[in-house]
């Protein structure tokens, strides 16, 4: 693989996984307080469906970025710890990004229980 | 280097410390208008009928064109970074004029239509016309603010071309081709009433 | 350096030159120096934690009793409200990016200056206007009363109708502009400033966190001007925003401050982190284990903590499923943090530690961080968030993460730091006591909170009636609480005394790994004779890169005394950019603060046309400081 296609997947690996998140969040609150905001219930959010589509684009998303994390992982084993930039600097961000994802990827997964969880009753 | 010996000065390989100052500055505003937004549509939420009854939606034509004629100047400022770049100073001083004058006229006609709005469906009614006019006032702002660092811009490059200042126009374009976006945004959502 | 070739002698010489400081107050005034910058942000911020520790010890005595009568509900109030204003805009925030971060974070990158000085100057100007603008308030029995959080519809003109409110909203709004700048200038340093070869798997894990908290502030303070404008628009012009009459909703302000509010808890205790694990791998004698992992989880926290807002309004009635959503991201957030500890104790546990005073303090840290940690996980528990809302639990919890976990760290980290800032050492004997001192007072003072609050203490109130039972705990509050002043007040003796009597420390006593410990103690003016050579996170550690500097300065290799100069690196890697011109000392920083606070000072009593004159002023000072260009080819 050519350097900067490697480039180009660590910073995915990197930045995929926050913003996805990011994304299905912002997305998912804005979802809920439409279908329990009473002013506008005759919208008939269809919450359900949305929340699929949702959280599978963004799950997608993340899964792909800790799998290029991997990749990038592998591919720069040989490469020392303080190894100078780029590969010293791709090597330190995949390692950084194997963690961030995981955590990522969990975090979608409860998001999108919360969101199927479409209760508007105050708890 | 002089300007007669240089057809263009050596700002380094990397992006200039103003440059990322102002990218950063804007992600900052950034999350001021993203907050109003969410804002806007918060409050939006709150309301069986947005706007309320009696208040007409926001007009759709002027204030498009409008907004068109001010991105229009991303262009005219690309182009006059381009020239200064090239050292070509006069060039990139008419660009800067006649973004400058685009950007002035935008402006005060939406001064204008502003006080207007003010004068037709007063903040003090509703949560809607608070909003609406908040959200257009701060738009409106940041206008003004790029305004400043425009007229700033023709007075230096006026006399001479310098690395600095040349970095204050690279910087200064970025502004604007970001105050461009968030005013497309921002007459997006003001005309969202008109959808559904 | 034993013997200076002349050449080398010269080159020092010029740099001392060209660097040097100008003499007496004037020279303070108009610095740029950010060691000097830093130097008055400390100083600032111990007066500010001075008047918010009398506060705290004001409410203390008025609660030690039932039905004590020492201070009135209306100026428990004030006490109340300032406090927290105070510990968090004035104090913690500035002395840990404004005096830890700018004295500290151009050092350990191998600079001479942050990236923009003038910027640096005007924060702090800005910062210190803005805490005189908002503690003038009490000149006038004005100060802000409706508590740090500030919730409508208490804090509208119907129920507050003075100043009190004014000063709040404007008094943040123009102490956020301080903080943006600051933010900026440190991002756009980190990101540019770092010496050739400081890659980003080898820049300083202080680094990381100053920069995670930077990044935190700027887009996280947008959300409370907003608030702040929203509400002195409603309260002086009427709009609506937070009145459901006209369409509003009072959990607007709920939601757009704790957007701001709940990444404030980050930016407050991710320094704290950064001090942290710098101590740790010096008096653990060695890297800090996990040094990725470490480095992502300060940069996660900050990320996913601008994602769990709402868990501040469990109790406010919003819909069940939002609570959910939320609740989910309280539990994950804690997660990074836990990487944090665990990478802490694994080092301590795996190199040889020395427990000095700095490492005492950052064991208290933890202490307090897991203590505050596991209550803080509770509260990601809607139903137990439910039920003690409101109570002294919630309040026992966060002075456990903020004293406990960001001020600790601080102290640890004023007693690390001080060889390096004074070039003399401390008393460590006395810096000992004071920890133990620190340790217990903080302990009783914010340990029986947690069970008063349990027995249902509400928070917020400025006394309680007899036969409750809660008589005993704030009895034993009170006195840590004054436990606690004496141990602080150890410390600043300790740090009086040895300024003036302390032995000379040397360069580096401690060994440490960073590079601010590779210059002299205290720095030069130009920090470093030549800048220096990076090839690991470590880099004091590496003996033959600080003997290869020596060689460099021989042969003028990034020397750069030819003139005011720091060298710029590429972002990612670091790579030699170019060399860039700092500025000298102006005096345009503290006239544009100037003429910016006189403008607040108008706005609050709505003379706005002067006010804008002095904005217009200001933006004026702006151009003219921007006259003055560098000297380029």
């Amino acid at each position: 693989m050519t350097r900067f296609r490697l480039e180009l997947l660590q910073w995915y690996a990197l930045l995929a996984g926050p913003w996805m998140w990011a994304t299905q969040h912002v997305l998912e609150f804005g979802l809920t307080n439409s279908h329990c905001s009473m002013p506008v219930s005759y919208w008939h959010v269809p919450v359900i469906w949305l929340n699929v589509l949702i959280t599978t684009v963004c799950g997608t998303a993340v899964v792909a970025a800790e799998l290029a994390a991997f990749v990038v992982f592998r591919a720069t084993s040989d490469t020392g710890k303080y190894a100078p930039g780029p590969w010293g600097r791709m090597k330190f961000f995949a390692e950084a990004a194997l963690l961030g994802n995981v955590l990522f990827i969990v975090i979608v997964a409860l998001d999108a229980a919360g969101a199927f969880y479409h209760g508007c009753n105050q708890a | 280097m002089t300007t007669s010996a240089a057809t263009t000065y050596d700002l380094g390989h990397a992006r200039p410390n103003g440059w990322w100052a102002m990218v950063l500055f804007v992600a900052g505003e950034t999350t001021l208008f993203l907050m109003l937004f969410a804002t806007y549509f918060y409050l939006r939420l709150q309301s069986r009928h947005w706007p309320p009854p009696g208040v007409d939606k926001p007009a759709v034509l002027v204030p498009s064109l409008l907004t068109a004629a001010l991105v229009a100047t991303s262009f005219a400022m690309q182009r006059a970074w381009r020239n200064g770049r090239l050292l070509n100073r006069v060039a990139a001083l008419r660009w800067l004029a006649l973004a400058g004058i685009v950007q002035g006229g935008y402006l005060i006609w939406q001064v204008h239509d502003f006080v207007d709005a003010c004068h037709k469906e007063p903040p003090s009614h509703s949560a809607y016309s608070s909003i609406h006019l908040t959200m257009l006032a701060i738009d409106h702002l940041h206008v003004f603010l790029g305004i400043l660092l425009t007229a700033w811009l023709l007075m230096r490059f006026a006399t001479r071309i310098t690395p600095y200042r040349l970095r204050t126009l690279q910087a200064t374009a970025f502004y604007w081709h970001a105050v461009n976006v968030i005013t497309v945004v921002v007459l997006l959502v003001d005309l969202s009433p008109h959808v559904g | 350096m034993a013997v200076a070739s002349p050449p080398v002698r010269r080159r020092i010489d010029r740099l001392e030159r060209i660097w040097a400081e100008r003499p007496g107050v004037l020279g303070w005034l108009t610095t740029v120096d950010h060691k000097r910058i830093g130097l008055l942000y400390f100083w600032t911020t111990l007066v500010f934690f001075a008047a918010g520790g009398a506060e705290a010890l004001a409410m203390r005595t008025q609660l030690s009793q039932p039905e004590e009568k020492a201070i009135g509900p209306a100026t428990y109030d004030q006490l109340m409200t300032m406090h927290g204003v105070t510990m968090i805009f004035f104090f913690i925030i500035p002395m840990t990016t404004g005096a830890f971060g700018n004295y500290l974070v151009p050092l350990m990158i191998g600079a001479r200056d942050m990236a923009f000085p003038r910027v640096n100057a005007l924060s702090y100007w800005i910062f210190l206007g803005s805490g005189i603008f908002i503690y003038s308030s009490f000149l006038i029995h004005s100060a802000p009363d409706a508590g740090w959080f500030d919730y409508v519809p208490l804090a509208l003109k119907r129920y507050d109708g003075g100043l009190n409110i004014d000063f709040y909203a404007l008094g943040l709004i123009f102490n956020a502009v301080s903080s943006t700048v600051a933010s900026v200038n440190m991002i756009v340093t980190i990101f540019r400033l770092r010496a050739p070869g400081m890659s980003w798997n080898r820049m300083p894990l202080f680094c990381f966190a100053m920069l995670a908290a930077s990044l935190s502030l700027l887009l996280a303070l947008p959300a409370l001007v907003l608030d702040c404008v929203f509400l002195e628009l409603q309260r002086k012009v009427g709009f609506h925003f937070f009145d459901v009459a006209h369409g509003g909703s009072p959990l607007l302000w709920q939601h757009l401050f704790w957007f701001f509010g709940h990444p404030e808890v980050y930016i407050i205790v991710l320094p704290a982190f950064g001090i942290a694990t710098s101590i740790i791998p010096t008096f653990a004698r060695r890297k800090m284990v996990a040094f990725p992992l470490v480095a992502m989880a300060e940069l996660l926290v900050a990320f996913i903590g601008f994602g769990v807002w709402a868990h501040h309004m469990f109790a406010t009635g919003i819909s069940s499923s939002v609570l959910v959503l939320f609740g989910a991201a309280s539990m994950m957030v804690v997660i990074p943090s836990t990487i944090q500890v665990y990478a802490w104790l694994v080092t301590v546990n795996l190199g040889t530690p020395i427990f000095r005073a700095p490492l005492l303090f950052i064991g208290g840290f933890i202490t307090f961080f897991v203590l505050g940690g596991l209550s803080g996980i509770m509260f990601a528990a809607i139903p137990l968030d439910q039920a003690t809302t409101d109570t002294y639990f919630v309040v026992a919890h966060f002075h456990f993460i903020i004293f406990g976990a960001a001020v600790f760290p601080l102290l640890g980290g004023i007693y690390y730091w001080f060889p390096k800032v004074t070039g003399r050492m401390y008393d460590e004997r006395l810096a000992i006591a004071s920890f133990w001192v620190t340790f217990v007072g903080t302990a009783l003072t914010f340990f029986p909170m947690h069970i008063v609050g349990l027995l249902g203490m509400t928070r917020r109130v400025y006394t309680y009636q007899h036969g409750l039972g809660w008589g005993i705990y704030n009895l034993l509050e009170t006195i840590g609480g004054y436990i606690l002043a004496a141990g602080l007040l150890m410390i600043a003796g300790n740090i009086a005394w040895s300024m003036r009597r302390g032995i000379p420390s040397g360069r580096d006593p401690f060994n440490g790994g960073t590079l601010e410990w590779a210059t002299s103690s205290p720095p030069p003016h130009y920090n470093f004779a030549v800048i220096p050579t990076v090839r690991s996170a470590y880099p004091n550690w590496d003996e033959e890169d600080r003997e290869n500097d020596l060689l460099r300065l021989e042969d003028d290799e990034l020397v750069l005394s030819t003139g005011h100069e720091t060298p710029l690196s590429t972002v990612n890697d670091a790579a030699l950019d170019r060399v860039a011109e700092m500025p000298p000392e102006s005096p345009w920083p503290i006239v544009v603060a100037f003429a910016v606070s006189i403008a607040f000072a108008l706005v609050l009593t709505t003379h706005y046309v002067a006010a804008a004159a002095f904005f217009a002023a200001a933006v004026a000072a702006v151009g003219a400081w921007n006259l003055n260009e560098p000297e380029e080819a």
